[in-house]
This record gives C-alpha cells, sequence and structure tokens, in this order.
C-alpha cells in the first residue's frame, strides 16, 4: 500500500524514468512482496517458478515473477479459505466485476486503499477548473459493482472538501424514469456516465422535447411555454439546449466512439476516465485530451504486446513477454499487467485482459510526465459492444447450437458502429446442409436474443440488432477467440483507438 | 444527522437535559428555517414570526407540516426552498409516491456517519463483524449508506468488514454475490425489512431452503424501512438473528435504533424534538411527556441545515414505550412503531 511522498505537483511531474524507481520503491517500502508471498494467490505459482522474494532486485528478478490471471483470481477468492489469500485482516469493503468475463471476480479494499483513492480522486480533480458551483447528475451502476461506491465516495469526497456541488446519482436501472427527469429539471451542467448512455441519454431529450413542452403550454398557456413548444416542432433539441453543460466525465467504455456526439449534445469536451475493479484509482485525460495519463506511482504498469498475444493463443505452452509501460514505444498495443500495492491484496503482474494502447511516454503539452493510454477494449476473449459485454464462449454455445434447420460450425464476427451505436455482423458457416435458410438464422438470432444483456442493449438502444449472415465459407480474418470464432473490432487501427 | 456531538455520553444524558438542549437547537433552527419559503409563507398566513416562538411550550403555535406538502414542496420548489445550499438530493418513497425528493447539505449528510456509528454502537456491533448490507439503487439513500458508515473517523472502531448488494443484481447474467455470500458468511445483516423478505423468497426460489441455511454466520439484523412489525414473524422464520429495528427515514437520517434490550426504538432527542398526535386528539404532546402506551402519528422537528422539518408529520403511527431509562442506561425516549403507516414508511 502506497502514500505519496512527494507532493502532489512533484510527483505529477517528476521524470519518467525517476516515476518508475518511486514505482519500485514503493514495491519495496510497502513490502508488497513479502505480504503477497503469504496469500495462496501466489504461493504455488512461486514456489513452481522458483521465485523468492528476497532475491527480487532487480527488474531482470521482477520480470521472473509468474503473470497471475483473472482466473487465478477468480479461484483463489472463490475456492481458497479467504483468510489464506487476504494478506491483512482490514478489508472494509468488497466490489465485484460484473461476471462479464464468465464469473465475477470479488476484490477487497482496505481502509488505507480506500484513502489513497480519496487522494488520487482529488489530483484527478485538481486536473480541471474547479467545480464549485456545479450542479449535475452522474449514472451509476448499483453495488456490489464498483462504479456505484466510487460515485458514493465521490458524492462523499466533494462534501468533505466543503466543495459546492449539488448532485444526485442516478441507477442505470432508472434511467427513463423519474430520476432523470428530476436531474433535467434541475438545469444540470455538469454529467457523469457511460458514453453510451450519455449519447443514448441526449437522443431521448430530443426524442421527448416536443411531448414535454407541450406538455408544458397545456399545463400553464404562457407565451413563454407556447415559444418552447414551437421551437421543439421546427428544432432539434439537444441537452445543450435545455442547459448550459461544462463538464462530462465518462467511464465504463472507451470514450472515441461517442467523443463527437457527446460534444455536439453537451457543449462540452468530454473528460475519459478509465479503472477497474481491481485498481480503482483512475486513470484521465488531462485538458489536452491526448490519452489518459496512468498514474505510475500507484502501481508498476506493463504491457504485454500484441504479437506476443498472438504467439500466445498459437502455442499454449508460451508465456508472453510483458514490457514496462514506460519502456513501451508510442502506438503500442497490448494486454495492460499491473502491480499494485494494495492493503489487503496486492495484485503482483496481474493481467487484467483490458487492451491498452501507448499514446505517448512523452511529457504531457500539460506538464504531467506519466505515460498517457487509451483502453480501446477488452483483450481476452471477451465480446465488447461498448458497455455491453459477454464472453466469445457465449457466441459459441448460441451460434453452434443444433437446430431442426441446420448447424454452424464457425462463426466470425465484426463489430462496426452505426452511428455511435456499436453494430454486430455476425457470419456463420454451415455444417453440412441447412434445410431452411431463413427459419435457421431466425432460431440464430432468437438464440442470441437469449443473451440477457445484449437483449438489454439492443431494447434500451444502446447497441443495434445484429446482423446475422449465412455464407457458405467464411474468411479467416480476425482475432480468434473460440476454437470456432473470430472477432473483427472495425476502425482497429484507425480513429476509434 | 443533525447533531453536533456524538460522544456516547449523549446517549446517557438525563432527559431534562436533553430538553434543555432541545431548547436550545430550536432558538437556531427556527430563524433558519424562516429564510425557506416553504415556512415562511406557512407561518406569515397566521401572522406568526419565530421570535415569538420563545421555547419548546410555543411550538404549537406552529402549524404540522403534512407529509404531501413537504414532498410536493421539494418536487415542484426544489431549490427555491430550502435554507442552506443543496449539496445531494436523495429520494425516499412511500405507496402514494415512488420518488420523495429530499436535499441534504454536506454537513447534513456528512453528519449521518456518527449516527451510524451510534447505531453499531448501541446495537453492540464489534470489530470483526461483516455486515451484508443490502441496498436499494440510487437515488434512494440506502445505496451510499455503507460508503458513508466507512468515511468518517468515528467508524474506525469498531472495524466492520461491508460486502454491499442490491437486490436488482441478485442474479442477473453471471452475478450471484449469494454465492460469495455463502463463502464469506456475513454476521450481520443490514437492510430494510422489505428487501430481507425479498432475500428470503429468493433464496428459497434457488436453493430450497430457508436463509438462515445460506446465512449461517449472522447474528444481527438491523432492518430499516417498513416497520418491522407483523414482518418479524417472517424474518424470525427464514433467519436465525437478533433482529433490531431502526427507524431513519430518508428526511430524518438519524437512525434511531433498539438496543439489546428490545424495549423500543430510542428517538435520539439531540436530532429532534419528538411529538405525538395521539390518536383521539388533533393537537400534540412532546413525546416525553406521554404516557407509556399512547398510540398516535409521530411528528419531528429537527435541527437539519438545508431543510428542517419543523412539526412535521411523519406519517408514522406510533406507540410510546416508555420515558424513563432502558435497561440498557440510555434516557431517549422508546417508541415501537405500529404496522399500516398512515402514509407510508419513506424507507430509502
Amino acid at each position: 500500500m502506497t502514500s505519496m511522498n512527494s507532493r502532489p505537483a512533484d510527483i505529477l511531474r517528476l521524470p519518467l524514468e525517476q516515476l518508475a524507481l518511486v514505482s519500485m520503491r514503493h514495491l519495496r517500502d510497502d513490502r508488497v512482496f513479502e505480504r503477497a508471498a503469504k496469500s495462496t494467490l501466489y504461493l504455488e505459482k512461486w514456489r513452481a517458478a522458483d521465485i523468492r522474494i528476497e532475491d527480487i532486485e532487480t527488474d531482470e528478478d521482477f520480470d521472473r515473477i509468474p503473470f497471475i490471471t483473472s482466473q487465478d483470481l477468480r479461484k483463489a477468492i472463490n475456492e481458497d479459505p479467504l483468510e489464506k489469500v487476504l494478506c491483512s485482516d482490514t478489508v472494509v469493503h468488497w466490489f465485484s466485476t460484473t461476471g462479464t468475463t464468465g464469473m465475477p471476480k470479488w476484490i477487497p479494499y482496505g481502509r488505507r486503499d480506500l484513502e489513497l483513492y480519496m487522494e488520487i480522486r482529488d489530483r484527478c480533480s485538481s486536473l480541471f477548473p474547479s467545480r464549485e458551483g456545479l450542479k449535475g447528475f452522474a449514472v451509476s451502476a448499483v453495488a456490489p459493482f464498483v462504479e456505484s461506491a466510487l460515485a458514493a465516495f465521490e458524492k462523499i469526497r466533494v462534501m468533505q472538501t466543503r466543495m459546492q456541488v449539488e448532485g444526485l446519482i442516478v441507477s442505470f436501472t432508472e434511467a427513463e424514469k423519474d430520476p432523470v427527469n428530476f436531474a433535467l429539471e434541475m438545469k444540470p451542467n455538469f454529467i457523469a456516465a457511460f458514453p453510451g448512455f450519455a449519447a443514448r441519454f441526449a437522443e431521448i431529450i430530443e426524442e421527448k422535447a416536443p411531448e414535454i413542452a407541450r406538455q408544458k403550454f397545456r399545463e400553464d398557456k404562457s407565451l413563454e411555454n407556447l415559444a418552447a413548444y414551437l421551437v421543439t416542432r421546427v428544432k432539434k433539441i439537444r441537452p445543450r439546449n435545455l442547459s448550459r453543460y461544462r463538464f462530462g466525465l465518462f467511464g465504463g467504455e472507451p470514450l472515441d466512439p461517442y467523443r463527437e456526439v457527446l460534444k455536439r449534445a453537451f457543449g462540452f469536451e468530454p473528460i475519459e476516465m478509465y479503472n477497474l475493479t481491481e485498481l480503482i484509482y483512475p486513470a484521465i485525460e488531462c485538458h489536452m485530451h491526448d490519452g489518459m495519463h496512468l498514474w505510475m506511482d500507484l502501481c508498476v504498469p506493463e504491457i504485454i504486446p500484441e504479437d506476443e498475444l498472438d504467439r500466445e493463443i498459437g502455442s499454449d505452452a508460451y508465456t508472453p513477454r510483458a514490457i514496462p509501460l514506460w519502456k513501451a514505444k508510442k502506438g503500442l498495443k497490448g494486454e495492460y499487467v499491473l502491480t499494485s500495492f494494495g492493503e489487503v491484496l496486492p495484485l503482483i503482474r496481474y493481467r487484467t485482459g483490458d487492451l491498452i494502447k501507448v499514446v505517448s511516454t512523452e511529457p504531457c503539452r500539460c506538464g504531467i510526465t506519466h505515460p498517457r493510454i487509451k483502453v480501446p477494449r477488452r483483450s481476452d476473449a471477451t465480446i465488447c459492444l461498448g458497455a455491453v459485454r459477454f464472453p466469445a464462449a457465449e457466441l459459441d454455445k448460441k451460434l453452434l447450437a443444433k437446430t431442426v434447420h441446420g448447424e454452424a460450425q464457425r462463426w466470425q464476427l465484426k463489430i462496426e458502429r452505426e452511428g455511435y451505436r456499436p453494430k454486430a455482423i455476425i457470419r456463420v458457416e454451415p455444417r453440412g446442409e441447412i434445410r431452411d435458410r431463413e427459419l435457421f438464422l431466425q432460431e440464430i438470432s432468437d438464440r442470441l436474443r437469449e443473451l440477457e444483456i445484449l437483449r438489454a442493449g439492443i431494447e434500451n438502444k444502446i447497441v443495434v440488432e445484429p446482423v446475422i449472415l449465412l455464407e457458405k465459407k467464411i474468411s479467416n480474418e480476425g482475432r480468434v477467440v473460440t476454437k470456432a470464432g473470430r472477432v473483427i473490432y472495425e476502425g482497429e487501427n484507425g480513429e476509434h483507438n | 444527522m443533525n447533531t453536533t456531538k456524538n460522544e456516547p455520553g449523549l446517549e446517557y444524558v438525563s432527559l431534562e437535559d436533553l430538553v434543555e438542549m432541545e431548547k436550545t437547537k430550536l432558538q437556531e433552527v427556527l430563524p433558519r428555517a424562516y429564510k425557506s419559503p416553504f415556512y415562511r409563507d406557512r407561518w406569515r398566513t397566521i401572522g406568526l414570526h419565530p421570535d415569538r416562538v420563545h421555547g419548546l411550550e410555543d411550538l404549537h403555535l406552529l402549524q404540522f407540516v403534512p407529509r404531501n406538502e413537504l414532498f410536493e414542496a421539494t418536487r415542484r420548489k426544489r431549490s427555491k426552498i430550502v435554507c442552506s445550499p443543496v449539496d445531494a438530493w436523495f429520494a425516499g418513497s412511500s405507496p402514494a409516491n415512488p420518488y420523495e425528493w429530499f436535499p441534504f447539505s454536506a454537513k447534513d449528510f456528512l453528519g449521518i456517519a456518527p449516527m451510524l456509528a451510534r447505531m453499531g454502537r448501541v446495537i453492540g456491533l464489534r470489530t470483526g463483524d461483516i455486515v451484508l448490507a443490502i441496498t436499494d439503487a440510487p437515488p434512494r439513500i440506502s445505496s451510499v449508506i455503507s460508503y458513508l458508515w466507512t468515511s468518517s473517523e468515528v467508524s474506525i472502531f469498531p472495524r466492520l468488514e461491508f460486502i454491499t448488494a442490491s437486490l436488482d443484481w441478485y442474479d442477473t447474467l453471471a452475478m450471484t454475490w449469494i454465492n460469495f455470500i455463502q463463502r464469506r458468511r456475513p454476521t450481520v445483516l443490514f437492510t430494510s425489512t422489505k428487501n430481507a423478505l425479498a432475500l428470503a423468497d429468493k433464496i428459497h426460489r434457488d436453493f430450497r431452503v430457508q436463509a438462515r441455511e445460506i446465512l449461517t454466520e449472522t447474528r444481527v439484523g438491523i432492518f430499516f424501512g417498513e416497520p418491522l412489525g407483523d414482518d418479524k414473524a417472517k424474518i424470525m422464520e427464514a433467519y436465525t438473528l437478533e433482529p433490531y429495528e431502526v427507524y431513519s427515514p430518508t428526511e430524518h437520517m438519524s437512525f434511531c435504533a433498539e438496543c439489546s434490550a428490545h424495549q423500543g426504538i430510542h428517538l435520539w432527542m439531540d436530532t429532534c424534538i419528538p411529538e405525538i398526535i395521539p390518536i383521539d386528539r388533533k393537537d400534540a404532546i412532546p413525546i416525553w411527556e406521554t404516557s407509556p402506551g399512547t398510540t398516535g402519528e409521530l411528528v419531528i422537528t429537527n435541527f437539519a441545515e438545508c431543510l428542517p422539518l419543523i412539526r412535521y408529520k411523519t406519517g408514522e403511527s406510533i406507540s410510546v414505550q416508555g420515558n424513563t431509562p432502558c435497561t440498557c442506561g440510555r434516557t431517549a425516549p422508546r417508541i415501537t412503531r405500529l404496522p399500516k403507516p398512515a402514509m407510508g414508511s419513506g424507507s430509502g
């Protein structure tokens, strides 16, 4: 567990090499290896790799430490005696991942971890003009997801620092109910949300504006209300027309596909942030909007380059190599690996499953020296349709199931965008004869709809209805995600990343 | 909420001293409340200025505030009726209205944490307790309570561990948080009466067992929201725990709690001036002046900064249990909440 030894301004601008030293020094000062070595999460793996903590001194020694994966973490938390997994009995809160990659993971945080979160939240906040006097709302997930806690912590911290910000938290499950109307009537000037939700929210305003204006005019036949109603009949009403938004913070999925839509709708420059349930301290854009600063003093970040990931797919026995993030070249894409200093459960060389892109390790024009990244999607076999995510294996179950009309043997998913919405084009290759093409495709489509999160995404207009095509032979283009399935993310190397 | 101090000693101050404390706080809160058009307009219609209220004996000069009028005002007039800047809005609910919005200043909101600490102390939570907090989705205030509980210095002891979860995501996608609960074995269940029953139903549906077979180590249940009343029997059928009832509606987050003597809910007199309108009367009597067994509607005047409640008719049907010190030694009057409240529970 770390605390910042340097003054906030200093730590933001330390040369990268010194930041790397700070990061490595925390490993020693916080006795991270000593604490972790007692956990069953590491015990066997380290023993098998002949890792002795007293021998870990150099970068090369660090490089020998085996990775742990989300499966390792999940297995330890779900199967081992918890008192043997945790490195301390000072857990204050448990947070869970959604389980979109399979089973959810439960992550413990101690008091000092949470105090550090508040410090880093202050750091992020300091990058922007004061929010004093703002009013608005945050759209949050519900417990046990970490977003629920972070929305509460934000509210608590703002109050503790005596900054006056009027706000409310709305659950995304109540997005079209009274809470959002209440928030809108507040004439909000900030919003914090998933970008996909905010974009949809802007559409809802556009759709509902004429009806609301008409209702207001019926209730009060003033000239002002009449004028407002008439305006809605000739002009597209956007959130920016109703309220002067000044600040928008977005996380939970990549912002880039939504950035222009949100700019037009709200009239602000959106700010992107990124955190994981496993490491809640947010990486965040500064006002240069050129990648999110990943705070080097809070973890030891590494990246497994994509070509290493591809080699791993080709050979189960291959162990990919990771590069310290501060040594990575601009534009490099790969899996984010982190080592954290957590009080209750430090994560050592943890493969996050998130694909990151190194925007730059050079000092930012804002003066901050911490590396900048983007997070286009997951690097593992999770299908990412914006905030709608599910394991690729679920597609195997749905697309390859035997039907009375025939059966598919391979599939290829291409993820495009229709406007800002993700759109899945699914090609399936038949195994043998398909007796009725239309009925076969209909049955597959119905099965796909059984994926609850996908169905919810479609119904809430967060994603577009998938298109399913039957092709005699599908190409080998795309990343292998299951034995029968491949995925292509359109614009993978384009502006969306 | 609305307390200025939270020393354990306050729980044992004599009733006379608590009444004296209320007198002082009343003199502070009325000029503040007068800043709100909600109160100013009401009081002006009867030609009353707060200066004329010299003490608790003059409280009757102020009109009652019906619950529906309060929430109609917060919904329609919002920040225009508050006495200090609003930092947060949360919504309670009632059978008549699913979203009853209420404003909080930072002082009001952060002041909830010491009340949670007091509740924990009164109930006897101890270091090492693992709390399963089942909360509702935002904008319900319960969604932030477990995080607020641990955010303050006052909550360092006893050291508690929280697993916070919502029934909305009990079994959605791969999320089946009850599996983790089985592993972590919480010792305390902190939730609304409604959610406790819903959880028991879900467990019965999924596992074909009573909740006690899953929550094997849960020794304490803390129930807020709806009155425990008749549901207590159902809860005791499903769980093996000692139930503690808490009264803490969104608009008065004081976490008034039963102690281990279970002789009624302690109404924290340092957070409010409680009165009761007996069922056979139209006027209200200070609760500390009533006889045990008096039944009627609870009326509260509190000392909130943003929107104080002044003679607020809670819609809560209560019975006074006693005004003499409890066997636990605490002096706050004790009440029982009665089922079928007049206007709903204001659960948050």
